[in-house]
């Protein structure tokens, strides 16, 4: 059985591989790693951090869920984290009532959220070391671009048309941002 | 652990460790192995219902320790947890009326605005919403921006242009509403509360009004002030602050792109203050930088270079005179 000092140099692919075969404490290390990015972009998104914090017990379970399907060979596991938890934003939005599917699944019990957990969010989403410092550090095209397509979920042609260029361009600026991102996450 | 987090995280460990991730639950739902467990599991699972309502009636009087200090002093510990559950129960931000999505879709968004004009606190704080409104203050984009989308009730006649800066405009946009739980949401906790209160015995019934009414104090939908740019290369919006925390801490701070290798860092800062003197964190060769800069129509303005952006570790704000007003150190970013 690995350390867990082992496991906090493990790559997230590794974490996940761990996790996906029982390895509570390697997934604990993925909890901690990417904790403050989630609860970042769910506190931002809901506007409310009790629905951040629960929504991202649901997004950690179903990441545990999934974890055997981490096929991703970069170095970050960051963007398919915030793809669930986009999911599972939507899934709430959706039905009106935060989404709870994965913890049902796994016979997760309510944790009971108190008042200094409520700071603890905020502290969390104002880190200033999350996705959105990152993103604030990108070049003002890139970063636009990025809010628009992948946070707002507009098509390449919405944004095209209001940033007064093709959707090459777009394509183009997204996929540089994307790419600068995962490098400085990397560097972290 | 023992926080939220820390008890979510060991919790996910331990399911991990039993390897309750790989269950089928699902496949075994659908082939029906599973319909005689849940059949005997819902029984049980009413008894267990009537068995703790019981105990909870009983517990309410149960003789215990009192706990000084804390904000229902005259119940035990056993009780102030419950009354802790019984208001998160309440404040659960469940129901339409609490998710942000029909104000979260972009294809249906429409800025809301107001004619009016804002509080006495918001333009006692912000000098530059006082002056008044000229041609450069019109921005004809702002209702094209759904990065405004969560606001309600733009003030239109109090936007005003704070500053250029760099080839960026600048604008403060007012609002009765930037953030915080829906007034429909609001309604859905008072509701709940006024349920729940049929059923709840009276010493633990005060208890829980008192938590609930003082979270949605904070919580209500309030007055507040968002940072909007535009720029040759599109600019960007913020999420918005509160009179209040502008005035204790700024608002709305924020690294924007700006051009080529160096960023802007911008913020609201209040009426009164002179000088902003910014500390950010020591880089990995050199020593901590300490940047002073006077704000102009309430707005601040720092270059930083793009490759190095990180935030400020603190501000200390200075009256005109040199004075110390403040020394913040939990800044307010969107």
């Amino acid at each position: 059985m690995a350390r867990r000092d082992e496991r906090e140099r493990w790559s997230d692919a590794e974490l996940l591989a761990a996790a996906a075969g029982r390895d509570g404490a390697a997934y604990g290390v993925f909890y901690s790693r990417h904790l403050q990015a989630v609860v970042c972009y769910l506190r931002r998104q809901t506007g409310d951090p009790e629905a951040a914090a629960d929504l991202t017990a649901e997004v950690f379970a179903a990441a545990l869920l999934s974890a055997h399907r981490y096929r991703d060979s970069s170095e970050s596991a960051a963007p398919w984290l915030l793809g669930i938890a986009r999911n599972t934003l939507r899934m709430s939005r959706r039905q009106g009532q935060i989404e709870d599917r994965a913890r049902r699944r796994l016979g997760y019990e309510p944790v009971l959220l108190e008042d200094p957990d409520l700071d603890r969010v905020e502290a969390l989403a104002a880190g200033g070391s999350g996705v959105m410092d990152r993103m604030a550090s990108l070049p003002a095209t890139e970063r636009e671009a990025i809010e628009r397509r992948v946070l707002q979920e507009r098509t390449y042609q919405e944004i095209a048309a209001e940033l007064r260029c093709s959707e090459l361009v777009v394509r183009k600026r997204v996929s540089r941002g994307l790419a600068r991102l995962r490098t400085t996450w990397t560097e972290r | 652990m023992d926080d939220y987090f820390g008890t979510v995280a060991e919790q996910l460990m331990r399911l991990c460790d039993q390897g309750a991730h790989r269950r089928r639950w699902r496949r075994d739902l659908a082939s029906r192995k599973l319909w005689p467990a849940l059949g005997l599991a819902a029984s049980v699972a009413v008894v267990v219902a009537v068995v703790a309502v019981a105990l909870w009636a009983g517990g309410a009087n149960t003789p215990g320790g009192t706990t000084p200090g804390s904000p229902h002093p005259t119940l035990t510990a056993a009780q102030q947890k419950r009354v802790r559950q019984l208001a998160y129960r309440i404040l659960r931000p469940t129901g339409p009326a609490c998710i942000r999505n029909a104000r979260l879709s972009i294809k249906n968004w429409r800025l809301s605005i107001s004619h009016g004009a804002p509080g006495h606190a918001v333009l006692s704080t912000l000098g530059v919403l006082r002056r008044k409104a000229t041609a450069a203050d019109s921005v004809s984009s702002l209702a094209s921006r759904p990065i405004l989308l969560q606001a309600r009730g733009v003030y239109v006649r109090y936007v005003r242009l704070a500053r250029t800066f760099g080839g960026a405009h600048y604008y403060l946009v007012p609002a009765a509403d930037v953030g915080g739980a829906s007034a429909g949401c609001i309604a859905t906790y008072r509701r709940r509360l006024s349920n729940a209160l049929r059923s709840i015995p009276p010493p633990l019934g005060a208890a829980v009004q008192g938590d609930v009414q003082r979270t949605i104090a904070r919580i209500a939908p309030h007055e507040g002030v968002m940072l909007f740019s535009v720029s040759p290369d599109g600019g960007t919006g913020s999420a918005g602050d509160s009179i209040q925390q502008i005035r204790q801490r700024g608002g709305d701070f924020g690294i924007f792109g700006g051009s080529g290798r160096v960023s802007q860092l911008t913020g609201i800062i209040p009426d009164g203050v002179a000088t902003v003197t910014l500390s950010f964190p020591r880089q990995a060769s050199g020593s901590p930088i300490a940047v002073t800069a006077r704000p102009v129509g309430n707005l601040l303005v720092v270059p930083v270079p793009s490759a190095s952006s990180r935030f400020p570790t603190s501000m200390v704000w200075r009256a005109p005179n040199g004075r110390l007003i403040g020394t913040i150190r939990r800044f307010s970013s969107f």
